[in-house]
């Protein structure tokens, strides 16, 4: 995909791809707080 | 992705280790794997088990009994209590020219009669490597490596479950088993978790929730510390200024205390100096009374030597006198004519002894009453013979005169040193009060207090500007914390912002790729249906995957009224469809690698007129097909149709336990095996 902010979606997809492989032994609250966790360490919020 | 083999071992009705070698591809011939089974023997279990081998217990597409019911649960009754057994899923597949061995095992343990998941379940990928033989992937490398061979939303296409091709096209679960599907084909599945993760701020456990959550709003507390912040720093500088002033008033008063002090001192010492001159002045009182006294004694005391002296020049003349007229000096100093007189009257004399009448004693003092002076005289002579006697004393009384002169000379000249003194002091005195005036004790005292209330003012000012340092100092803490967390919010701001495009991309990007997708399926299938479908047919696949069937000799849309025989081709032409669209959209799917497809199928209600069709287009087109079918869908025009590319057949049965054996059957006797077998069943 080709977008304003096509890396952070690939790093983002690449994160919940890793967990939605590991057989639903993570449901969508601690996806979440993955991705904020990201974006916590990536914008230093 | 080509699969050449599947071990299937205390999976569901397959018990101890079940092994299924596939035909693989050999020049586009002896691509199909037949496996025959009746209703019930194992065929949709097969199905399963590709799934469970690959994806694990995942609910999205596998439509997978529960965990603990995909175990063979007879399996119990042949081990003993506290003993374990394994159900395993193995699958060897070839993907680009590389040989693959997934296993999927779950171990359990037999209690109070009953089987028990133990540990985990364990799933390991390895591939076979030119120099180091068989190589495992790490555990969550293995799932990913499945994955970006054959992503799980793929699954529906690849391992087709022959139940929705008997599902009516107008069926909504078809259109969303669909979506599934080209989601899967898509690899969009992750976006679609993705925007659902993202959320929104009212979802708290999604991303924006939990973000939304970050942004700190001020407390009432904080606001009112901020507000008195702002208020004190007003009123600190008034505060300070005012501060300053009273400063300067005490610094004035202390100076004006501090020259009164040293005046009041100055003067003080006058204090001393008047009472010193008093000291002074009461001493030369005291030495003129002295003066005065030792004067009258000087006086008093030369009128004594003065008339000793005269005496003392007549001393002489009275001796004679005394001694022609007197004998006895002792009578004529104690007696006088009084006294002789008392004697004789009372007849006792001076010493007491009785003086008897006409005695001689009596006589006596008759002859002396006539010669005895009268008492005044008799008393003025003892007087003058008294001084007489004293006159010899007249050097002693000399001594004393010069005695006491010389003590009022001393006098005099105390007199002199106090009086000079005096008179020193009382010129200081006059200098000093010259210079500073007088004491004024009322101007120290009224300084005093004025210097007393400028204190207490100031303090005042001081606890006062205490306090609102205080504040200021509380307030410049919330302050920072706020703007800390203001700043912060900010970010936050700018994340939820970023995460808000982040959304709108992905929703854009597969709402383009959904759209892009459907239009390819669209094609795809438009052009495999008119390849199978008797008759002159349209199709159109709308925004929800509603699928439209126009007859178009008619114009009718037929979708809700195809009978079973032409669902089925339908279903078909969709898996070819998909396949195809699979290959020309996916990113995981290599167009020109070769991809094994698993198809439970439901042939039985197909025509014959759409058998040959069915088998020419859809079945022998693919790249390798593991068929699962049962008697009756084996019927002479479709297996005919396909014959010629079986590659292996296989016979499932259950034994007398209920397990499931296989039987591999040999390809050149497999005619006569099917109908032999048909003619069984007809029986």
């Amino acid at each position: 995909m080709e977008s304003k902010h096509e890396k952070l979606i690939e790093e983002l997809l690449e994160k919940i791809g890793n967990m939605l492989y590991q057989d639903n032994k993570y449901g969508e609250k601690e996806m979440a707080e993955m991705i904020v966790k990201v974006l916590e360490e990536k914008y230093d919020i | 992705m080509i699969f050449n083999e599947i071990e299937l071992q205390n999976f569901r009705q397959y018990k101890s280790s079940v092994k299924i070698p596939f035909s693989t591809p050999n020049n586009d011939k002896e691509n199909i794997t037949l496996v025959i089974a009746a209703n019930g023997v194992g065929k949709t279990t097969l199905l399963q088990a590709f799934r469970y081998c690959f994806y694990g217990q995942k609910s999205a597409f596998l439509d997978l009994p529960n965990r603990d019911e995909l175990v063979n649960n007879m399996i119990s009754s042949e081990i003993k209590e506290l003993d374990n057994c394994e159900m395993k899923v193995s699958i060897s597949f070839t993907h680009k020219n590389k040989k693959y061995l997934a296993i999927r095992r779950q171990k359990f343990i037999k209690r109070n009669g009953k089987l028990h998941r133990s540990g985990e379940e364990v799933f390991t990928l390895s591939g076979l490597t030119e120099y180091e033989g068989w190589k495992e992937f790490g555990s969550s490398d293995a799932q990913e490596k499945i994955q970006s061979i054959l992503p799980d939303g793929l699954s529906q296409v690849f391992m087709f479950d022959g139940e929705r091709m008997q599902r009516n096209f107008a069926d909504k679960k078809f259109g969303e088993e669909l979506r599934e599907s080209i989601l899967g084909i898509l690899d969009i599945k992750k976006f679609d978790k993705l925007y659902d993760i993202i959320g929104s701020e009212n979802r708290v456990n999604s991303v924006l929730g939990m973000l939304n959550k970050k942004i700190i709003a001020p407390t009432e507390k904080d606001q009112k510390v901020l507000d008195d912040y702002n208020r004190y720093l007003k009123s600190q500088k008034s505060l300070q200024d005012e501060i300053e002033k009273i400063q300067d008033e005490l610094d004035k008063v202390n100076k004006q205390l501090e020259d009164t002090k040293a005046i009041q001192a100055k003067l003080e010492e006058n204090t001393k100096r008047i009472a010193d001159r008093d000291k002074e002045d009461a001493n030369h009182n005291k030495a003129k009374e002295n003066l005065e006294k030792l004067s009258q004694d000087y006086l008093g005391k030369a009128r004594v030597a003065l008339t000793s002296r005269l005496l003392l020049e007549v001393k002489e003349k009275y001796q004679d006198y005394i001694s022609q007229g007197h004998t006895h000096e002792l009578f004529y100093d104690n007696l006088h004519i009084n006294t002789i007189e008392d004697i004789i009257e009372k007849g006792i004399c001076v010493c007491g002894r009785p003086v008897s009448s006409h005695s001689e004693e009596e006589k006596r003092l008759i002859e002396l009453k006539a010669v005895s002076l009268p008492i005044e005289s008799a008393q003025n002579l003892n007087l003058i013979a008294q001084k007489f006697k004293k006159s010899v004393e007249y050097q002693e009384i000399l001594l004393e005169l010069k005695d006491i002169k010389s003590k009022m000379s001393e006098e005099k000249l105390n007199m002199q040193n106090h009086r000079d003194k005096s008179n020193s002091l009382t010129k200081e005195i006059a200098r000093t009060e010259e210079k500073y005036g007088n004491l004024d004790y009322k101007r120290y005292e009224s300084l005093q207090n004025s210097k007393m209330e400028i204190v207490g003012r100031l303090s005042q000012k001081k606890r006062d500007l205490e306090l609102v340092d205080g504040g200021i100092e509380k307030g410049k803490t919330v302050r920072e914390r706020i703007e800390l967390s203001n700043a912060g919010n900010r970010k936050v701001r700018d994340v939820i912002n970023l995460v808000h495009e982040i959304k709108n991309e992905i929703f854009n990007f597969r709402r383009e790729k959904d759209s892009n997708a459907r239009d390819i399926l669209g094609e795809n299938f438009d052009s495999i249906i008119k390849k199978t479908l008797q008759g002159n047919y349209s199709t159109i696949i709308d925004e929800k995957y509603k699928i439209q069937i126009t007859n178009m000799d008619t114009g009718v849309d037929e979708t809700s009224v195809l009978s079973t025989g032409q669902n089925i081709i339908v279903s078909l032409a969709f898996v070819n469809a998909l396949i195809a669209t699979a290959k020309e959209l996916s990113k995981t799917i290599d167009t020109n690698e070769k991809y094994g497809v698993i198809m439970d199928a439901a042939l039985s209600n197909l025509d014959e007129s759409h058998i040959y069709r069915v088998s020419k287009t859809n079945i022998n087109s693919l790249d390798q097909l593991i068929f699962m079918s049962f008697k009756k869908q084996l019927r002479d025009e479709m297996y005919n149709g396909i014959k010629s590319n079986i590659g292996k057949a296989y016979l499932l049965t259950k034994n007398k336990k209920g397990f499931i054996e296989k039987t591999e059957l040999a390809i050149n006797q497999l005619d006569t095996f099917i109908h032999e077998y048909e003619e069984e069943e007809n029986e």
